[in-house]
């Protein structure tokens, strides 16, 4: 492909990428190649280590050691980039002509220097602007990217203004000089899904009025579908297919593109399994030759170890790959794949698990039988301590969470979903009793839990354990696979030591997808999904009958992402276990969960089943968040209508009164913001509103 | 504000009480003042004169409260060795010392924030390794070494500066490097690795992001980020020249500060002397600590007060 | 579900430890460590490496030079002092007492700070308000001063200097391991341990001490400096070791008023605790640098890029 695209702005050539670290050459671009025209919004879409960051990243001039550029052009009008001369160039046209939003607002933004110095910061560079035009343009350009009061916010710091309030002042800084092309690295991935609407809206509305061409770099399918016209698959280090949006969406050619697109869940769409492409993303220290995407690959054939071609796709996309247009992934199978079963731990465990509990599918029924819930939770509410106690006086505490009641079935998902400092992770805590109940009752298989310590407590945890949000943290780092998962059987006195439980582990580590030479490792070997994995088996160690699952997901690429909901729901369904499902992401949660719980605040504002919630949502705040909800489909995207209401979430430490969520809701008036709403209505759909 | 100047205070006076309760422990339960202050050949009647005159024959916690009592009236009693109030000794002396590590200590801040940005500029380079080398140097030597030495090239060799005494500024020459030198390595380490620390962050790359110039990046948010830590370590050096870290390069250069008077104080046993000085460097000390406290709010707009 | 493979290797071990490699390419802190082993052995057999006994007078041969002066004989290397004591064999025995002084405020210290961190860290609330507020409060103490007086009440002296300067420089220790302590104890994975049910004495061996070693490694090493240069500055002052002990302080004090016509008396004293002093620091320097992931990775890409350079290896281009 050596045609020169008269019309790109900005030309990515074969670009490559090294980084220099200790176990080797990680390879981050291996040969990108890449345009982008004059008022076109293109989107980069890839998992981590795919190198869309690092793309940014190199047009930029901000590959630092240990990375560096070992090939390939970066051409903007015609003109390189690169090099000596390239790099003099470069300098007047960052900032100016080709401006940049990261995904952490953050860390971006210099916390000692007031945000409008910041901005006249490029002003002044650019257009040379005296100090009192800058600020003068500043107040015009805070305006604009919708930020109210602006005088006075220009003379804030960053600390002082939400996460979406400084999303916004980066993108004012990045628009300050009109630029023509705007890279947005993951713009949105860092903000909650409420406030991410309103900075796409805002992204799409000054790529209309300045007539910008938008680079948008994100792995999220669902951002890309509304706003972008063409689409650019990256997976390890290279570019797989680059097509229209809806041709992409519609027609994927690539079997990478097809597995992403099935593989991620969508919020208008209930399917009861995913697609999952197995097996991890590629280790860049030593990615696969030929096409790198062979290994999991369901194509895959022998020719797949040459270089694959770039050819035409039926749509007329531009796709790597030998066997282009083959459908790679059929329907979703309907039962789980047939496990390889043993006739150890395994079975004895699912054998343990089954008599005591009640199948899936009956708890899950609309009419639930009269069977006693597993955990019921009333009034809970938690306090935080804002000081730690001082040497004079007591801790401050405020309130976190309030009213928190809901009941969860044995065999049953209950999703709880809610944006930043809903409370959603404080409720998950105090269910297992990590943190104090302030108020309010917790009973767990009709026994009262909210005050038993010390040995009972501990008794307690063999029943109820969390799978943690981040893998990489929650495992640690010096101990081996084999300890990590053997612990909570050493802790209760089950085993004395890993050795003893070398073949329950193997079995459990059977059971989450990992193989037996697995135990001797130590977490670093592991990517984020096999990790995840190992999480999930040390939660099962001890046979509990229910499990919080604290964004399990939410750190995992999409491809990986639909494993690990699989492995959970299959978990379920032959070991009848119980989820509290926390999450932010709605599309996953309508996947796993047969209840869903809101919250907003430390307020729960609405729960129902499943699809009740879904397909009729009735507090105003539900409604805005699944409206908000970008679908990974351009012409449903295109078609829904969007609620985006203004303002932000209110801090934990300055909640208004009455119903928190009135400052934003266009149905609230005076009894709204002096009288707290209860949660009630028809059995199984109970609204915390007072209009609905 | 007021309240966290008023909290802060409060610590202070712990600190001092601390101090009073240290420095009356070792005067009158570990120690024996009168042992200490009185030549070997005194007689068991003089002995017991001296105690009686000193109000040491009274039971301890009567001892205290006086102690305490005249502390607070800033009342240190007489100099043993030079038979006028101690109080007017240290604050005869103590101009000299807060000049000198000014002088120090000035030098060493005007040379660390260059030295040390240039270090940053590129890890592992030449420039880096000669800061990084120097600065462990700066760090390793002895300073009454260093002194002596100074002493012997610059004074005995080449016979162009004074080496004792204080008076016109050459006298500040020699001294003020000794004791600077330390404080020195330690700013420029601190502004490398700040700096270094800086420029790896978030709020840099965007800076870079928005094409400034490689300065306006250097000096407008790195180096100016790393102020905070720059000042907090800067007034920890001026604390710890305070607290007695002069003494060595006042013995070694003969200059007439509190350290040189500490030190007669000890070869005289003279404790009310000792005391007067400890309890006056103790609350600069306090006052210091609060004026450093403050001075952070002003650089970083993210410090709480309180 | 299929079974998945894990694709990292499993890390064999290699003759070296990379660990050594990594030293062997620092040549600094390389110089650093082999000093520092010559000075542990030097003290160790000092009786054996010292021609004279250090103690020893002789007034024949008071202030000869080192042997390459004019004067100087190869019966004294490094000349003698006012009293005719052989300067080498001071400075050989001198070691001894910097080594001892630094390695028991170091031990003293750093036991009594590490108890009272973890204690302060692992409790937390009231106990650890009051911990570290006892920690600010002796920090703001005017140091040096107060072990002056105290120095001069008890009587100066080997043990007395030991004591004082442990009392001195607990804090810093106790500071490192409660900030440690806190800051894992947020950490998920300590999490996970206690809701697993495992016991407090558990996660605190299995999770936290772990964590501790190689910080506070590098602190005690770079306290040991300090402690080695303030037990020369008290030596010198004439409130440290005292004679007929050796000191290298003490040595520069001694010579200081011969510093017009015997250069040599506070030379090779003060050269003796400064490269002491330097080879740790450059070693530390190393070892803080290796103990840190992000670190090390840094300077493993430095030394790739400068071996790059070197090599001259101009922009590969694919094309």
């Amino acid at each position: 492909m050596d045609m020169i695209n008269e019309g790109a702005l900005l030309e990515i050539d074969r670009l490559a990428v090294e980084f220099d670290t200790r176990r080797g050459v990680v390879y981050g671009l291996r040969g990108a190649t890449l345009s982008i025209g004059r008022g076109e919004t293109l989107a980069i879409v890839g998992e981590s280590g795919s190198g869309k960051s690092v793309t940014a990243q190199a047009v930029m001039g901000l590959i630092d050691v240990p990375g560096r550029i070992s090939g390939g052009d970066i051409r903007w009008k015609g003109e390189t980039l690169l090099g000596p001369h390239g790099s003099r160039a470069a300098r007047d046209i960052r900032g100016k002509e080709i401006a940049l939003v990261f995904q952490d607002p953050m860390t971006s933004l210099n916390p000692l220097m007031k945000i409008g110095v910041q901005i006249g910061e490029v002003l002044r560079r650019h257009l040379g602007m005296s100090e009192s035009e800058a600020h003068s343009r500043v107040l015009e350009l805070l305006e604009a990217v919708g930020i109210p009061a602006p005088p006075r916010r220009a003379a804030q710091y960053p600390h002082e203004l939400s996460g979406g309030m400084r999303q916004r002042v980066m993108i004012a800084m990045a628009i300050a000089c009109e630029p023509q092309l705007l890279i947005a690295d993951e713009p949105t991935t860092a903000l909650d899904v409420t406030i991410q609407a309103q900075v796409l809206e805002l992204l799409a509305g000054l790529q209309q009025t300045l007539k910008l061409s938008v680079l948008l770099i994100t792995h999220d399918l669902g951002v890309v579908a509304g706003l972008c016209h063409r689409i650019a698959v990256m997976y390890a280090g290279r570019i797989v297919e680059t097509g229209l949006a809806d041709d992409v969406f519609n027609r994927p050619a690539h079997p990478y593109t097809q597995g992403l697109i099935r593989s991620t869940p969508r919020l208008d769409d209930h399917t009861d399994r995913l697609v999952s492409i197995e097996g991890a993303p590629p280790n860049m220290l030593a990615p696969p030759t030929g096409c790198a995407f062979r290994v999991r690959c369901p194509l895959a054939e022998a020719r797949c170890e040459q270089e694959p071609p770039l050819v035409q796709s039926r749509t007329g996309a531009t796709v790597a790959c030998w066997r282009p247009d083959e459908a790679a992934w059929g329907i979703p199978a309907a039962t789980p794949q047939a496990r390889v079963k043993g006739n150890g731990y395994y079975d004895q465990m699912v054998a343990e698990y089954q008599p005591a509990s009640v199948p899936a599918e009956a708890a899950a029924a609309a009419s639930r039988p009269p069977v006693t819930p597993l955990l019921s939770v009333r009034d809970l509410g938690v306090d935080y301590e804002v000081s730690s106690p001082g040497f004079w006086g007591k801790a401050r505490k405020i309130s976190a969470l309030k009213g928190i009641s809901f009941d969860l079935y044995p065999g049953e998902t209950l999703g709880l979903v809610g944006e930043s400092g809903s409370g959603k992770t404080t409720t998950g805590r105090a269910v297992l009793r990590r943190l104090e109940a302030s108020e309010g009752r917790i009973y767990f298989k009709g026994q009262d839990i909210t005050n038993v310590h010390g040995d009972e407590l501990r008794q307690l945890r063999r029943k109820m354990q969390l799978v943690f949000q981040d893998p990489y943290a929650s495992l640690n780092p010096r101990m081996k696979i084999l300890d990590i998962v053997a612990e909570p059987l050493i802790a209760h006195g089950v085993v004395r030591n890993s050795d003893e439980a070398r073949e329950q582990i193997t079995e459990l580590l059977r059971l989450v997808g990992l193989s037996r030479d697995a135990t001797d490792r130590f977490p670093y070997a592991f990517s984020g999904g096999q990790r995840q994995r190992v999480g999930i088996a040390r939660a099962l160690a001890l046979k509990p009958e229910f499990i919080v699952a604290d964004e399990p997901v939410s750190a995992l690429d999409v491809s990986v992402r639909a494993q690990v909901v699989n492995l959970l729901q299959d978990l379920q369904k032959e070991l009848g276990i119980s989820y509290l499902f926390i999450a932010h992401d709605l599309s996953v949660v309508r996947h796993i969960s047969h209840r869903v719980a809101i919250l907003y605040s430390g307020r729960m504002v609405e729960i129902a089943d499943r699809d009740s919630l879904y397909e009729h949502p009735r507090h105003p705040y539900t409604e805005a968040l699944l409206s908000a909800v970008p679908v990974p489909h351009p012409e449903t995207q295109r078609a829904r209508k969007r609620l985006v209401y203004r303002g932000d979430i209110p801090d934990v430490s300055h909640w208004p009164a009455g119903c928190h969520f009135h400052g934003r809701c266009p149905l609230a008036d005076e009894r709204c913001s002096l009288q707290a709403p209860p949660l009630q209505g028809k059995a199984d759909h109970l609204v915390a509103c007072w209009h609905r | 504000m007021g309240l966290f100047i008023l909290r802060r205070l409060l610590q202070g006076l712990l600190v001092v009480i601390g101090v009073t309760i240290v420095v009356f422990v070792a005067t009158r339960l570990v120690g024996d003042p009168v042992r200490v202050m009185l030549p070997l050949s005194a007689t068991a009647e003089e002995r017991a004169e001296f105690q009686h005159q000193l109000g040491l024959d009274r039971p301890i916690p009567v001892q205290f409260v006086e102690f305490a009592q005249n502390l607070a009236t800033l009342n240190f009693g007489d100099s043993l060795w030079q038979r006028r109030p101690a109080m007017g000794i240290v604050l005869a002396k103590l101009p000299n010392t807060l000049t000198l590590i000014a002088c120090g200590l000035g030098v060493a801040i005007l040379l660390a924030l260059p030295l040390g940005a240039i270090a940053a500029l590129k890890p592992g380079g030449l420039a880096d390794r000669l800061t990084v080398f120097s600065g462990l140097f700066g760090l390793s030597v002895p300073q009454f070494w260093m002194g002596l030495l100074l002493i012997m090239v610059f004074a005995v060799i080449f016979r162009v500066l004074p080496t004792s005494g204080i008076g016109p500024p050459v006298h500040y020459i020699l001294p003020a490097i000794t004791l600077g030198l330390p404080s020195l390595a330690r700013l420029m380490m601190l502004v490398r690795s700040t700096v270094i620390d800086e420029l790896n962050q978030q709020y840099v790359r965007t800076a870079r992001a928005k094409g400034l110039h490689f300065h306006q990046v250097l000096f407008g948010h790195a180096l100016r980020n790393a102020l905070p830590a720059f000042i907090t370590l800067a007034g920890w050096e001026f604390i710890s020249g305070l607290a007695g870290y002069t003494v060595v390069v006042e013995t070694v250069f003969a200059w007439p500060g509190l350290g040189q008077a500490a030190m007669q104080a000890i070869q005289h046993n003279d404790l009310f002397l000792l005391q007067a000085i400890v309890f006056t460097v103790a609350i600069l000390i306090v006052a210091v600590n609060i004026a450093l406290d403050v001075a952070h709010k002003f650089i970083d707009p993210r410090v709480e007060l309180g | 579900m299929a079974v998945l493979e894990i694709s990292a290797p499993i890390t064999r071990p290699t003759r070296l430890p990379p660990i050594v490699v990594e030293l062997w390419r620092d040549k600094s802190g390389l110089l650093g460590l082999t000093i520092i082993v010559l000075l542990l052995l030097m003290a160790i057999f000092a009786p054996l490496l010292a021609p004279y006994d250090p103690a020893v007078q002789a007034v024949t041969t008071r202030l000869k030079p080192p042997f390459w002066v004019e004067g100087g004989s190869m019966a004294h290397l490094l000349g003698t002092d006012q009293l005719g004591r052989d300067v080498l064999s001071r400075v050989i025995f001198g070691a001894r007492a910097s080594l001892l002084v630094g390695t028991s405020v170091v031990a003293l210290a750093g036991t009594f700070g590490v108890l009272l961190g973890l204690f302060a860290g692992y409790k937390g609330g009231r106990t650890d308000a009051i911990i570290m507020r006892l920690v600010d409060i002796q920090v703001a103490f005017p140091g040096l001063l107060l072990i002056l007086l105290i120095v001069s009440v008890v009587g100066p002296g080997t043990t007395t200097m030991i004591v004082v300067l442990a009392c001195t420089n607990w804090m810093i220790y106790a500071r490192l391991v409660r900030g440690i302590v806190l800051t894992i104890r947020q950490s998920a994975y300590v999490e996970a341990a206690e809701m697993t049910g495992c016991k407090p004495n558990r996660v605190i061996f299995k999770h936290v001490l772990p964590n501790l070693s190689s910080p506070l490694l590098t602190l005690g090493i770079l306290e040991f400096t300090n402690v080695v240069l303030a037990e020369a500055a008290m030596s010198f002052l004439g409130l440290g070791i005292q004679p007929p002990a050796t000191s290298w302080g003490l040595d520069v004090a001694n010579g200081r008023d011969y510093i017009f016509v015997a250069w040599w008396l506070i030379t090779f004293p003060g050269l003796s605790i400064a490269v002491t002093v330097l080879s740790i620091n450059l070693f530390a320097n190393w070892l803080r640098v290796t103990t840190d992931p992000q670190e090390r990775e840094k300077r493993f890409a430095r030394q790739k890029m400068a071996e790059r350079r070197r090599s001259r290896s101009p922009l590969i281009s694919k094309a």
